[in-house]
């Protein structure tokens, strides 16, 4: 299993490797290139958001909140604070990391609906403050010129900022696969099947909740700041309860129990508004479409289409 | 010898309606002790009871001499309780032989950080917590079953995967909820087999059991249950001829017949 694992993140690194010159081969704009970085951040919240849904069984409806922290948190503290952004996205993790444990202990209490609710009000709440906090956010019109990261003296950007942001998502994706193929991952499942015997079984449940609420509130708060220098310039809109939706329809499309799935959700519903711009406001409709077919013929997503996929093929290879 | 697990006056009220009412009692080390008393007697609550599933209203019980009222399941787990579920509650998208593993949770330690960064110990863990639950799945006889999926298997084998996974635990006391509910005649002489093994290997046990054959010929001692009091508590065969006993479960003798 984790040698199958190891096959696998090696083989989709060659690929991430070589991406940007077989699109270039193909003729593709540099703007493709733009758009696979949105995809390693979009990645990186929809794995933190499928540990938290798929595994361990509880919902957020509220995730672009700490995606928010990580952004702003790189963003003031590089433009206001003249800090290292280095420094700025350690500060982002800590603070997206402590939002979320004191979202996490009271609402983590709360099941199903209730859980949701909990969540949607704490994205609400954060949105808000980056919206009417006007003296330190901008307020709605944001804020600019955040200085892009530096790496032994060069920036990154264009293209190096493609291979950056990929090799955390990497990097995000190995520590994911890991601790759902270990002890911790198997007792979230075990939560997400029974809480009442996983905690007869010696589970302290609301610990492995609660952290894994966190770990997904730093995975969120990376990614953030990835934004924040890759955009250089941030305003409250991607960071609200919308995009939170979206984050779900992520994980849901590409299959919520698998970490590989959350990558592929994500990279779809990337591109998808790039391939949609001809149905202009309309393609909000072809989501609601794509969403319901998936849910009504796919339950497993993207990932359990691959899988059926597979075995479908293995089977007729054998058949020949 | 102090016994094993020890409730005193236990009380357990839901709303105004009383579960469990002044329950006093013992078990002692190594002893299978029955409890058994007509449906909505208060035996689940019991048992709810002493794995923390529930707090106790009023009352307090020792486990090896030390209080455990108030500490949570998994707590009381990692002390050497485990239990099965009457409605069988399995983690039904995970294999057999992961099920069972799960049970090994509380003596196992490594956590979220040395996984994900598959610290040194990590693999070495995980094949020792395999092992162990193979070994469980054997004790109990289901290992051929190991690699399916727990949801899938059949209904009695749900049953005895409950009880390997309790005994993955390292429990020194395994609360049993009708272990053979549901089971054939087959299968719950069976499963008689397995709690007197169960007892043999030094194991103490709990059973909640309407099967009056199976509990007459595997219990030590029988604690009768009605409307949530004690109604007797002693060998099974004067719980046989108790007249309390009788009339709970045969009503009253009326005055003419």
């Amino acid at each position: 299993m984790a040698r199958m694992n190891k096959i696998h993140v090696i083989g989709f690194s060659l690929v991430i490797a070589l991406l940007p010159f077989i699109l270039q081969r193909w003729g593709a704009t540099a703007y493709y290139v733009d758009v696979l970085v949105f995809v390693a951040i979009h990645s990186i919240l929809a794995m933190g958001l499928a540990l938290l849904i798929g595994f361990a069984g509880q919902i957020s409806l509220g995730h672009a909140a700490f995606y928010g922290i990580g952004a702003y948190a790189s963003g003031l503290l590089t433009t206001r604070a003249s800090c290292s952004p280095w420094l700025a996205i350690v500060a982002g993790v800590i603070i997206a990391g402590l939002t979320a444990y004191v979202i996490g202990v009271p609402s983590l209490k709360l099941h199903g609906h209730y859980l949701a609710m909990a969540t949607l009000g704490a994205g609400v709440i954060v949105s808000v403050v980056f919206n009417e906090a006007v003296w330190l956010t901008g307020g709605p019109s944001g804020f600019g010129e955040i200085p892009p990261l530096t790496l032994l003296g060069i920036e990154v950007n264009n293209i190096s900022y493609y291979y950056f942001s990929w090799a955390v998502a990497i990097a995000v994706l190995i520590l994911s696969l890991n601790i759902v193929n270990s002890r911790v991952g198997r007792a979230l499942r075990a939560i997400r099947d029974s809480e009442l015997a996983a905690m007869s079984s010696g589970i302290n449940t609301s610990r492995f909740k609660l952290q894994i609420f966190v770990l997904s509130g730093i995975y969120g708060s990376i990614a953030g700041s990835l934004y924040a220098h890759f955009v250089t310039f941030i305003n409250p809109p991607p960071f609200d309860v919308f995009f939170s939706v979206k984050l779900l329809m992520m994980v849901c499309i590409g299959g919520m129990q698998s970490i590989w799935g959350a990558i592929a959700g994500a990279a779809l519903l990337t591109f998808l508004p790039e391939w949609l711009t001809f149905l202009q406001d309309f393609d909000i409709l072809a989501y609601g479409v794509l969403l319901l077919v998936i849910i009504v013929f796919f339950p497993d997503g993207l990932s359990g289409l691959i899988k059926t996929f597979i075995s479908a093929f293995r089977r007729t290879a054998i058949n020949i | 010898m102090t016994p094993l697990l020890k409730a005193e006056s236990l009380f357990k009220n839901f709303d105004g309606i009383t579960a469990i009412s002044d329950l006093s009692f013992e078990v002692q080390d190594n002893a299978i002790k029955s409890l058994i008393g007509p449906n909505g007697a208060g035996k689940t609550t019991l048992i709810n009871l002493i794995s923390g599933i529930y707090e106790p209203s009023m009352g307090e019980i020792f486990f090896k001499g030390d209080p455990i009222t108030g500490l949570k399941p998994y707590q009381i787990c990692e002390l050497g309780v485990a239990r099965t579920f009457q409605t069988i509650e399995l983690f039904r998208n995970m294999t057999v032989l992961e099920n069972v593993m799960i049970g090994c949770h509380s003596k196992s330690s490594k956590g979220i950080v040395s996984s994900a960064l598959r610290l040194r110990g990590v693999k070495k863990e995980e094949a020792v917590i395999q092992d162990k639950a193979f070994e469980c799945l054997k004790f109990v006889g289901i290992e051929k079953y190991a690699n399916r999926q727990a949801g899938t298997i059949p209904f009695g084998i749900q049953r005895l995967l409950e009880i390997a996974r309790a005994l993955a635990s390292e429990p020194y006391l395994v609360l049993l909820d009708e272990p053979a509910a549901g089971l054939n005649e087959k299968e719950t002489r069976k499963a008689s087999e397995l709690i007197l093994k169960l007892k043999e290997s030094g194991k103490t046990v709990v059973l909640i059991e309407h099967d009056m054959k199976l509990v007459m010929s595997v219990s030590d001692e029988i604690l009768v249950m009605n409307y949530g009091r004690k109604i007797f508590d002693g060998s099974p065969q004067l719980a046989k001829e108790d007249p309390k006993v009788i009339e709970a479960y045969l009503g009253k003798r009326s005055g003419n017949a």
